[in-house]
């Protein structure tokens, strides 16, 4: 239908204000929708004990015949001593890959796989998951098969003989790409050397990793203490409850000697400080690397509460989605890409750690940054950089208009039904709750704090909390800074001459 | 934008065999007058409906010297329309013409035309760039987000289902009436990207370059959809707007929905919304496809590269299909791949290893298709034993060792993985589109059917028959760290 005809259908309505069904409005802005206000399902019913008190959350879903079992154990690198770099991760891979129980690898693969089934096992920062992937009648025998990878791991000598022969190779190409140069370096920068989250692999490390190494750190770390289950799918919430009950029920909790020795390596009690907003090596930092683009990334430690529902908290969530959010509409994007043409794509992430009073108390909490990070071409990195200080600058500056804030409200609320929009993602996202100490109540309260925030809160959160004076600038494969550059002096004046990142 | 293989959308099926408690996963399809034809998934709950449309046309019909054409097209469909992205279109409309001459007259000479900065200037005072973007991002809308192929180019928003009218007319709205802006800058991101792909991948433009020598100089599938840099950079608007009438046609176009959203509702609001696209003229010619492809040059490389050692043994195979060959040959990958597969337990993992990691797959596209194997070196293993282990393990396979219990696990990984493809919204509404837009979403069905159908005599066959070594091309890429040792 032409503009001209639904107009003249709109003159045409004899009762003013009302609109045709057939009507096309000129503008988006001008459609009409029913209210909608999206509230996340409730928790009660969905959670469950096994005998050892193992919290168990089962979101039934019969839509497929597919079941999701996930064990989360609040275990991961920052439970490694000095000089064990790796080795969470490597244990974790280790009980998928190398045999269990009665299992010897080949014939294990060859039952998950006979089964149409997946069993995964991988460990980051702080966690340790396993998770089973299987059809609904092969359920019983997948959930077998977890219980004797997470249990009884054989780790069989000539499949970590193989696993190091490849964490070796991959040490070689890690040198190869910038990224990776880049991300180890600029923790390091932030952290301290010192740091855990400073560490990495090496070849020493690799070579220390033995069976008996990963037996003893799995003996040691993995137990019930702070475990959880999340399921999902085709199940009878009831009926399951019950089978992981005979299979994960006489899971003991670890006695808590290691924090019997006070704080793990690497945190002490300074966490709190250490999270204050600053690098350990603030500055303008430069890798030579020959190459078609640049990287480069901004930023200095994250924060740190002790409240999920502290509302510097809810605040700084909207100050990182206004400065880049997922939208096209955040500052960075709108600046880089739309205007400049500088980058394909920047990634802005913020995080905002709780030391809660949970199973995992506080262990390595605060160990997290603030970084904006992008690609551009070697000859623009001193133009990218230089906006993304002068963006972070402004909002300790100025308070943000009040469209902006609703425009960063309605894109962070719009995602809160995307993690709650399958029955994995809400066993998962509630079993996480409980093993971050994060209360329940969180996401009752989501839309109503995010609401109350202000524009004068925002600017103060980000007083307190963004430092750009203390910030590292790490460029890895930019092109020598000329004083042509546009934005050169303020970098200077911000962060100081250039100098190259030495080792 | 990400740039994509249409192979990993294919290879995905739709079950057919579900057992009788899931629910209907079959499509309602309708067309409208014009072409313009729609799937609609109703998924009760679902508070966002993930909202695709694919329109049959990819990085395959770029034209000669304009490689990368679509792929531009795809982002500057992102630069509004007339009343979205402009503060005042009567003021832009005459500035923008008189730019585009300029800009024109710069390419050509090759210098900067006088009076085009100012130009340009005096027109981002009246632009608004992400303005289309911003429209869905304030709504609620998620994922926005776009995906030029070799084949197909497909645009996907996930919409509050509440605001799915919003979809129709932002979508009807860009088909309609595009007004490609911020041509200049949209042209430097196209790079970024492609660079940005490169780089993220050392051995990238090696394949770029292996592609280009694998189908040979002027195939459609020579270049990826990321283009030629030097080309891009001497694109016109007027080019733009070329491709985009002879592709964007509404008979060209499949749109899917998948959600809490009723086909009656959709196919209402289609009708008032996509009824306004012209159908298309008998005598409006398509854009040259041609049926059949010339075939591939077939040539093998050796390089340099800072990443490790690897080869890609590439054979030429047949277009997709979902039957025959060409399904046996999928699950020849599925046979080879997986943790109990033999890639795995003969080279990654075995007494004679010497991969750190190894793949097959058989990518299929519309006009032809390849089977490929891929190794990695494991640690201190040189790259000429890598092909000749490949050889060995292809030779244990047709001496008889392709066995029933092997078959049988690959049948169920299929199966299980097919409805594993069936979680995702907005993965089922990819797959339909891009099935449809190549012959029917039925393909999706019928390929899981033909798959379980497949025996060991059936891939002995299509092993003699495709998989001939004197055939093959094969890129040999050894880490630059190794090199002179």
């Amino acid at each position: 239908m032409s503009r001209v005809l639904a107009l003249a259908l709109l003159a045409a309505v004899p009762f003013p204000g009302s609109v045709t069904a057939q009507a096309i409005p000129e503008r988006p802005e001008d459609l009409r929708f029913a209210p909608s206000v999206f509230e996340p399902p409730p928790v009660s019913g969905l959670r469950f004990e096994l005998g050892n008190g193992l919290p168990v959350y089962v979101v039934p879903d019969r839509g497929l015949p597919l079941v999701d079992v996930v064990v989360a154990l609040p275990v991961g690198d920052r439970n490694e001593a000095a000089g064990e770099d790796g080795l969470a991760s490597m244990t974790a891979a280790m009980t998928r890959r190398g045999g269990a129980g009665e299992s010897g690898p080949d014939e294990l693969d060859d039952e998950i796989d006979a089964l149409g089934a997946r069993i995964q096992a991988s460990s980051s920062w702080g966690r340790t998951v396993l998770v089973l992937d299987s059809g609904a009648e092969s359920l019983d025998r997948g959930l077998e098969l977890l219980a004797s990878i997470l249990f009884e791991p054989r780790f069989d000598d000539a499949r970590l003989e193989q696993a190091k022969e490849n964490l070796r190779v991959s040490l070689l190409a890690e040198a190869d790409d910038p990224r990776a140069v880049l991300e180890r370096e600029w923790l390091r920068l932030v952290h301290g050397p010192a740091s855990p989250r400073s560490r990495r692999l090496t070849q020493a490390s690799i070579a220390a990793f033995d069976r008996d190494a990963l037996a003893r750190f799995h003996r040691r770390h993995w137990s019930s203490r702070g475990a959880v289950i999340a399921a999902s799918g085709d199940v009878d919430a009831e009926a399951l409850v019950a089978r992981l009950d005979e299979l994960f029920g006489g899971w003991k909790p670890r006695p808590p000697e290691a924090d019997a020795k006070g704080l793990p390596q690497g945190l002490s009690a300074e966490s709190a400080e250490q999270a204050a907003p600053a690098a350990v090596s603030p500055g303008w930092w430069t890798i030579d690397r020959p190459g078609t683009q640049a990287a480069l990334a901004f930023g200095h430690r994250g924060a740190l509460f002790d409240s999920w529902d502290d509302p510097d908290r809810w605040a700084l969530m909207l100050l990182t989605e206004i400065l880049d959010g997922p939208g096209t509409v955040s500052r960075l994007r709108s600046r880089l890409q739309l205007e400049e043409g500088l980058t394909y794509r920047v990634l802005t992430h913020f995080d905002l750690d709780v030391i809660a009073a949970a199973a995992d108390s506080d262990r390595n909490r605060g160990m997290g940054e603030f970084r904006v990070f992008l690609e551009t071409s070697p000859e623009s990195t001193v133009a990218a950089a230089s906006v993304v200080l002068e963006e972070v600058r402004r909002l300790l500056r100025d308070e943000v208009p009040e469209n902006e804030i609703a425009t960063a409200r309605q894109s962070l609320l719009a995602r809160l039904p995307l993690l709650f929009d399958r029955a994995e993602a809400i066993a998962g996202l509630y079993a996480e709750d409980e093993l971050l100490g994060r209360p329940h109540e969180y996401w009752a309260v989501y839309r109503e704090r995010l609401l109350a925030v202000t524009a004068a809160a925002i600017r103060e959160a980000a007083r307190r909390f963004l430092a750009p004076e203390r910030s590292v600038l790490l460029v890895v494969g930019g092109r020598k800074a000329a004083t042509r550059d546009r934005g050169l002096d303020a970098l200077r004046d911000a962060l100081g001459a250039p100098r190259p990142v030495s080792g | 934008m990400k740039l994509t293989g249409l192979a990993a959308f294919l290879l995905a099926a739709l079950s057919s065999t579900a057992t009788a408690a899931s629910p209907s996963l079959e499509p309602t399809r309708f067309v409208l007058d014009n072409g313009m034809t729609f799937l609609v998934v109703e998924r009760p709950g679902r508070p966002l409906v993930a909202a695709v449309w694919t329109v049959r046309g990819g990085s395959a019909s770029d034209p000669p010297g304009h490689r990368g054409l679509a792929h531009v097209v795809e982002h500057l469909l992102y630069a509004g329309s007339r009343t979205i992205g402009t503060r005042d279109w009567e003021e832009e409309a005459p500035l923008l013409r008189r730019w585009e001459r300029l800009y024109e007259q710069s390419v050509k000479r090759g210098a900067a035309a006088s009076g085009l900065d100012g130009v340009e200037q005096r027109l981002a005072a009246l632009q608004r760039p992400g303005a289309y973007a911003g429209v869905y991002t304030r709504a609620g809308a998620l994922g926005i987000d776009a995906f030029t192929r070799h084949d197909a180019t497909a645009f996907q928003t996930l919409v509050p289902r509440e605001k799915i009218e919003l979809w129709f007319w932002m979508e009807s709205d860009r088909l309609l009436d595009p007004v490609f802006r911020g041509f200049r800058r949209e042209l430097a991101v196209v790079e970024q990207e492609r660079l940005q792909r490169i780089d993220s991948s050392p051995a990238g433009t090696w394949f770029d370059i292996f592609d280009a020598a694998y189908w040979g100089a002027g195939h459609p599938y020579a270049h990826s959809p990321g283009g030629d840099r030097l080309e891009v950079a001497r694109l016109l608007p007027a080019d733009a707007r070329s491709h985009f009438e002879a592709t964007y046609r509404p008979d060209r176009v499949v749109a899917v929905l998948v959600g809490d959203v009723s086909p009656a509702r959709a196919r209402e609001l289609a009708k008032r919304y996509f009824g306004r696209l012209k159908r298309p003229g008998r005598r409006e010619a398509a854009p040259a496809e041609s049926a059949v492809a010339p075939t591939p040059a077939l040539e093998s490389l050796e390089g340099l590269c800072d990443c490790r050692s690897q080869v890609e043994i590439r054979y030429r195979t047949v277009p997709f299909a979902a039957a025959g060959d060409a399904v046996a040959l999928d699950v020849l990958a599925g046979l080879l791949n997986s943790r109990s597969g033999r890639l795995y337990r003969d080279l990654v993992v075995g007494e004679d290893r010497v991969a750190f990691a190894a793949s097959a797959e058989h990518v299929t596209r519309q006009l032809d298709g390849y089977f490929a194997v891929r190794i990695e070196a494991g640690e201190g293993v040189e790259l000429p034993e890598l092909t000749p282990a490949w050889d060995g393990l292809l030779e244990r396979i047709l001496a008889g060792s392709a066995v029933d219990s092997e078959l049988d696990r690959v049948r169920r990984q299929l199966l299980t993985d097919s409805w594993r493809q069936l979680e995702q919204d907005a993965g089922v509404a990819h797959r339909l589109a891009a099935a449809e837009v190549l012959g029917g979403w039925r393909q999706l069905t019928e390929w899981l059917d033909a798959a379980a159908g497949v025996s060991a005599s059936d891939l002995e066959r299509v092993i003699d028959r495709y998989l001939v070594t004197a055939d093959r091309a094969v890129l040999s890429l050894t880490r630059s760290g190794d090199a002179g040792r």
